[in-house]
């Protein structure tokens, strides 16, 4: 047997799974060939070298699952991006709107605080609305981003509250040029806020920076609009008086599309330019 | 972690959406997958690339899988890919010749060699061996190097081995004798360091 053979049997000799000719032919080899001696004993010091690889600890970064979990949540994100605007262009394809979440890269940004010792919104840039004539409805949806309007004619200020935190978080004065303002959540859970505008208000969850799962739940009305907003990555707005009531829900795949399909007992959800309507329904 | 529900039942609430359950499965995990991502990249970065990746995949890929084979095999063939594309991407990667193995010159590993006393210094050795061997891991072919960390590191079978890549038990057995004998090769060239019993 030439070393070039015998290179080949090395391995199952080493596990002693050669079967007896070959083993002993491989022995004989092993004894009278200087270099397959040589090369056989460089072979098991590898095996050996290299076997002591799994008692070295490997030193694991002490934030790995905080770094995993964040590189999927964008992932996500990123995906529901993409999925939301394939989703909305059959419906607004004349209106050119984008995806429905309330998400902003530049422009006119108003920053919802953390619920902790940070101080108020930091309002950036003034948005121009234009025109003396009224906004129209006190919410729209601009390329995918949730704007507030508001136009002179409507009122000398839009004031914004956090219902979750029970405090005035903005109050915007209303020029001749008007107020064109994307609100954006920064908290990782939804918010609930409310925008008066004169005497016309609006109740909107905004969908936090960390999407959760909610399918099953229970609670009041705005316990249900977070979990649809946090659930499914998208702002609902809340119309009609729930009073105090309580709801029962069931959400579906958490994609943007199915969301109108979601069970609930006593509310009902469809969409309008750009975000969730969440209806109370009459008793 | 106490309690973790098994990967069975963790891999059927991620494919009803549940989100927390595939939290749950990448921290029950993510330990061993980044230590085989690293023995292939020798590298924190791409070590945390590669798993990043691998993840990823798996989020995207976990409503199709279904039981054939253990969720770990399959972990590690998505890290292997991750990496083999990994390697693709970026060909022109950190290249240390064996031949010049760096900070320990022959005469102070001489020292260290015939020093019979301090455990620092044989704890040094058997850091210098890792290391050299570790490099030379990546000195190999990828497919051999996945192969070999996967049996003598990651203390798979044959058999998982040729699950994981999709290979007969034959091919993965010649395979990894070949990549055997490409690190005896490498290894060979530092030999004083591997004759000390």
């Amino acid at each position: 047997m030439n070393i070039s053979k015998a290179r080949d049997y090395f391995s199952a000799y080493y596990e002693n799974t050669l079967e007896t000719g070959l083993r002993a032919q491989f022995e004989r080899a092993l004894r009278e060939d200087a270099q397959v001696q040589a090369e056989y004993k460089a072979f098991v010091r590898a095996i050996e070298a290299i076997n002591a690889l799994q008692h070295e600890e490997v030193e694991v970064p002490f934030d790995l699952h905080e770094r995993l979990s964040a590189r999927i949540d964008k992932h996500v994100w990123v995906q529901k991006q993409g999925q939301r605007t394939s989703w909305l262009g059959a419906w607004w394809r004349s209106l050119a709107v984008g995806a429905v979440a309330c998400v902003a890269i530049i422009g006119t940004v108003m920053m919802l605080t953390n619920r902790g010792p940070a101080s108020g919104p930091s309002i950036q840039q003034a948005g121009v609305l234009g025109s003396a004539s009224s906004a129209g409805p006190i919410l729209s949806d601009q390329q995918g981003r949730l704007m507030v309007r508001a136009s002179s004619a409507d009122t000398d200020k839009v004031v914004i509250t956090s219902i979750d935190q029970g405090k005035v978080i903005a109050t915007i004065e209303v020029g001749k040029e008007g107020v064109n303002r994307e609100l954006k959540n920064s908290n990782a859970i939804a918010e609930i806020i409310r925008i008066d505008r004169g005497k016309e208000s609006a109740v909107v969850a905004l969908p936090g920076t960390q999407a959760k799962a909610h399918e099953v739940g229970s609670g009041d009305i705005h316990d249900l609009a977070k979990a649809i907003a946090d659930h499914f990555s998208v702002s609902v707005e809340i119309k009609g008086a729930s009073n105090g009531r309580q709801f029962n829900w069931k959400l579906g795949p958490r994609d943007a599309q199915y969301a109108t399909a979601a069970v609930i007992d006593g509310a009902t959800l469809s969409t309008t330019s750009g975000r969730l309507i969440l209806q109370v329904s009459d008793r | 972690m106490t309690n973790v529900p098994d990967d069975q039942l963790l891999i059927e609430r991620c494919q009803q959406g549940d989100r927390s359950a595939f939290d749950l499965l990448v921290r029950k995990h993510e330990r061993r997958a980044y230590q085989y991502a690293f023995r292939l990249t020798s590298s924190q970065d791409e070590a945390m690339e590669v798993v990043g990746d691998a993840f990823v995949r798996v989020y995207n890929a976990i409503h199709n899988f279904r039981g054939q084979s253990a969720f770990t095999t399959w972990l590690y063939r998505i890290i292997t890919n991750c990496y083999l594309d990994l390697k693709k991407r970026d060909k022109s990667r950190y290249n240390v010749s064996l031949d010049a193995p760096a900070e320990v010159d022959g005469s102070e590993l001489e020292r260290q060699v015939e020093d019979p006393t301090a455990g620092p210094d044989l704890a040094v050795e058997r850091g210098e061996r890792e290391r050299l061997v570790q490099h030379a891991l990546t000195k190999l072919p990828e497919y051999q190097q996945a192969m070999l960390v996967m049996y003598h590191v990651e203390n798979l079978s044959y058999e998982e081995i040729a699950e994981t890549l999709d290979l007969p038990i034959g091919t993965v057995k010649s395979r990894l004798n070949r990549a055997r004998l490409g690190l005896r090769e490498l290894l060979t060239k530092n030999e004083e360091l591997f004759t000390l019993d």
